[in-house]
């Protein structure tokens, strides 16, 4: 990058944590329009819903191995379905985007702030919104949801617990995701600063664009979905009901019509993470930029059309099911070129074997294995054999949490300096990382093979043969927590205790690298002019 | 709007069995002998040339993609578990009451099933027949089979019908069962079929059981066809917004990227 005159200046701004704007105490926070006050208090609410989560996946792996001592068999099941709600659409679908991408988005592009700052703090509200709904669904007269996070028809129309009011608040974190991706893509059409040309876009923001349009296109299926399950519910129209025209597997459709594509709403800004952590510690250029920009738009575009492998045993045709399973093979084609280049940025670099690195590393590791198993259960025949067991809670825990899962924690590793104008400490940040990696692996590797072996999913007191591996993945649950724990522990006590950062830590090429720990409140005092690609390194500081 | 949203609430259910259609068994009477039938290979045959030996007569159509090839299926996995000898001591009937059912199809049902059975099963022991309209309205009248056209194929009972040598309607065996997740969901007893047919080789004549019968049916109900294209039309009206909404974005951008 260019208008490395900055730095100079820097040091005399202020930080936006000490503007003063028209409000104090919490509302200058709340009422804040600063993308990175928002993209702040994102990463508040959504850290906090993560340790809901796990502490609730903690809950479950306790009781699978002493059905019955710890909860009941409906506890059970609305322990899982709230796990599930928690961590899929209130953690890691806005996630990364929400949080990274409010803080670093105009930054990277070398702008102010979004296209449209009040409609930002708009879907934080909404967030909120939806987030207390959701959770007021747990404590209100009547149960808690039981019917797992994908909410199927018919029984969710059916059962008694508070569906219409999860629904509701999943409905309105629907509207925040619509309209974040509105903003980003809004933004990166035009907010980008002179000779910010398209090829010259950091990764990231390369993939929060793509993210930007699945977003604005899937999630309103979402929404009417679920607009069709309150209806069922309140008003007894049979969109999904036989018996009254309906067709339970319709709801099944629509619901993976928005799902599948959020699966890459997740991965998509997680992988962009990965490729700024890689050049930035190989201290190289990223290999094969327009390679992993093509990628990424081809993963986003062609994710619409695989929706089908989630429901092959669900009663379809031969033909639809082998051009889903093709169709699935090809979405791994563009993840497959991704991961080459990020170890052909490793080749012949200088490699710093940093916190964010080893959580990068972890990444590529991980989510080969869950990409490389989804082929796996994306085939017809041995899909048959291990639909319905642990084999895709497997799966989908290794892309979901040990893809997206590391890279957030990569992500907040390497931006902690520039967002918090602190450092953490280094040789902590590796000993957490030591036990949730190990841990991670026995949780869930565990399970691949009690899948394999036919353990169902979602069972409250699983057959007695897989009692065994059972034992060492909950071992594993504890492992991880103890990671966490570490890791979190490291970070708060930096907030308040870690020495300053400096401006460029790691030595990192983008633009909010240029600019002072943690950021002014407008980011540039002159908006810089861009003459080269991103990845040109610097010196740490 | 909310009246197309309400059509398949209030219409519901299209695809109840209309009145009239099903089994009246027809138990201790003859099939005319004279009713005409083209064999899979396109002779034409007088049923009463063919049903010198205790038959299992099955009524299907051969384009039917519901339950009749899994009755069939079911039908031939069965079969080798049976007492008696195919082509020797019984034989399988299938006839079509589709009138627009040809030889040609008829044939390559019949390799299909006769693979299904999973034994060197003789090939003359399971006849595909079919016919004109008349024929069909014959054959089913003499066997109390009523069918309806529908709009995606027919409506029917699922009826097994065991013929004694001489062509006397000896019993019904009603398909009552649907197992799902097995390769051929309808299963039928060994056991029965083998009571079944030895009793039609007596020409001892037992009446039907009171087990409700299945129907072969397509589930379309009106509804969900508008349904479905509420969906299609929201579908287009987002796709073209968001389509839109690029094309604003790329037109008046303050520079090309």
């Amino acid at each position: 990058m260019t208008e490395r005159t900055l730095d100079d200046k820097a040091p005399e701004e202020s930080s936006f944590y000490d503007e003063k704007g028209k409000y104090s105490g919490v509302l200058a926070w709340l009422m804040s329009t600063d993308h990175k006050r928002i993209g702040l208090m994102y990463l508040g609410a959504l850290l906090s819903f993560f340790s809901v989560g796990v502490t609730l996946g903690v809950l479950i792996r306790l009781s699978l191995i002493a059905p019955g001592a710890i909860l009941t068999a409906q506890q059970y099941n609305e322990v899982f379905t709230v796990h599930g709600i928690v961590q899929i659409f209130l953690f890691i679908i806005p996630g990364i985007p929400v949080a990274f991408g409010n803080f670093f988005l105009p930054i990277m592009i070398g702008a102010r702030d979004v296209a449209f700052p009040r409609l930002n703090r708009l879907t934080l509200w909404l967030y909120l919104a939806g987030a207390a709904i959701v959770l007021l669904s747990l404590f209100i007269k009547g149960a808690p949801p039981d019917t797992g996070w994908t909410f199927y028809a018919p029984y969710s129309i059916q059962t008694k617990a508070n569906v219409s009011l999860a629904v509701f608040g999943v409905f309105v974190l629907g509207f925040s995701s619509i309209f974040t991706g509105l903003n980003f893509v809004t933004t990166i059409h035009r907010m980008r600063a002179p000779g910010m040309k398209w090829f010259r876009l950091p990764l990231f923001v390369w993939t929060l664009y793509a993210t930007g349009w699945v977003q604005i296109l899937a999630t309103p299926v979402l929404a009417i979905t679920l607009v069709f399950i309150v209806l069922g519910r309140v008003f007894g129209v049979g969109f999904f009901d036989p018996s009254k025209g309906g067709d339970p597997i319709l709801y099944e459709h629509l619901f993976w019509v928005y799902s599948h594509p959020a699966v890459y709403i997740m991965v998509l800004p997680a992988m962009g993470i990965i490729s700024e952590i890689m050049p930035t510690f190989s201290r190289r250029n990223i290999f094969g930029y327009k390679a992993i920009v093509f990628s990424a738009l081809a993963i986003a575009s062609v994710g619409y059309f695989v929706w089908g492998h989630h429901m092959f045993t669900s009663g379809m045709s031969d033909t639809a099911r082998i051009v889903f399973s093709f169709i699935t093979f090809l979405v791994a084609v563009p993840s497959g070129v991704k991961v080459f280049n990020w170890v052909a940025t490793l080749y012949k670099g200088s490699i710093e074997v940093d916190s964010p690195l080893l959580f990068a590393l972890s990444f590529i590791f991980l989510f080969s294995i869950g990409g490389l198993t989804g082929l796996i259960v994306g085939s017809l025949a041995p899909n048959l054999h291990v639909h319905g067991t642990y084999f895709i809670v497997a799966h989908f825990h290794y892309v979901m949490f040990g893809g997206v899962g590391f890279s957030f924690l990569a992500g907040l590793h390497y931006w902690f300096p520039k967002m918090f104008g602190r450092m953490f400490n280094e040789k902590i940040a590796k000993i957490g990382w030591f036990f949730f990696f190990i841990g991670f692996n026995v949780l869930y590797f565990s399970m691949f093979i009690l899948g394999y072996q036919g353990m169902p999913r979602r069972y409250f007191e699983p057959p007695p043969q897989y009692h065994g591996w059972s034992v060492v993945s909950t071992v594993g649950s504890w492992l991880l927590a103890v990671g966490l724990i570490i890791i979190f522990s490291n970070l708060i006590r930096a907030l308040f205790k870690g020495p300053s950062a400096s401006s460029n830590p790691w030595g990192g090429g983008t633009l909010e690298w240029s600019i002072p720990s943690p950021p002014p409140a407008e980011n540039f005092i002159e908006i810089p002019v861009v003459e080269t690609g991103p990845y040109g390194h610097r010196e740490r500081e | 709007m909310m009246s197309v949203l309400f059509t398949s609430a209030v219409f519901g259910h299209d695809a109840e069995v209309p009145a009239g259609l099903g089994i009246v068994e027809k138990t201790g009477a003859t099939i005319p002998p004279d009713i005409l039938f083209h064999d899979e290979n396109g002779a034409t045959l007088k049923l009463g040339d063919i049903i010198t030996k205790p038959t299992i007569l099955s009524l299907v159509y051969l384009t039917c993609d519901h339950i009749c090839p899994q009755v069939l299926g079911g039908l031939a996995v069965a079969l080798p578990g049976l007492k008696m000898s195919p082509g020797k001591d019984y034989q399988l009937i299938t006839i079509s009451f589709d009138a627009h059912d040809d030889p040609a199809t008829a044939l390559q049902k019949k390799a299909n099933y006769i693979k299904a059975t999973g034994i060197s099963f003789p090939k003359n022991a399971w006849k595909f027949l079919t016919g004109d309209r008349e024929s069909v309205a014959r054959i089913t009248d003499a066997v109390g089979f009523s069918f309806q056209r529908d709009l995606h194929g027919f409506i029917h009972p699922v009826v097994l019908v065991f013929l004694s040598p001489r062509g006397v309607i000896t019993g019904y065996h009603y398909v009552s069962r649907y197992q799902y997740g097995v390769e051929y969901p309808v299963t039928f007893s060994t056991a029965e079929l083998n009571a079944g047919l030895a009793a039609a080789s007596r020409g001892a004549v037992t009446l039907g059981a009171t087990k409700p019968v299945l129907y072969c049916f397509t589930h379309q109900p009106v509804g969900q066809e508008r349904f479905l294209n509420l969906l299609v039309v929201t579908g287009i009206v987002t796709l073209l917004s968001v389509a839109a909404f690029f094309i604003y974005l790329r037109m008046t951008s303050r520079r090309s990227g």
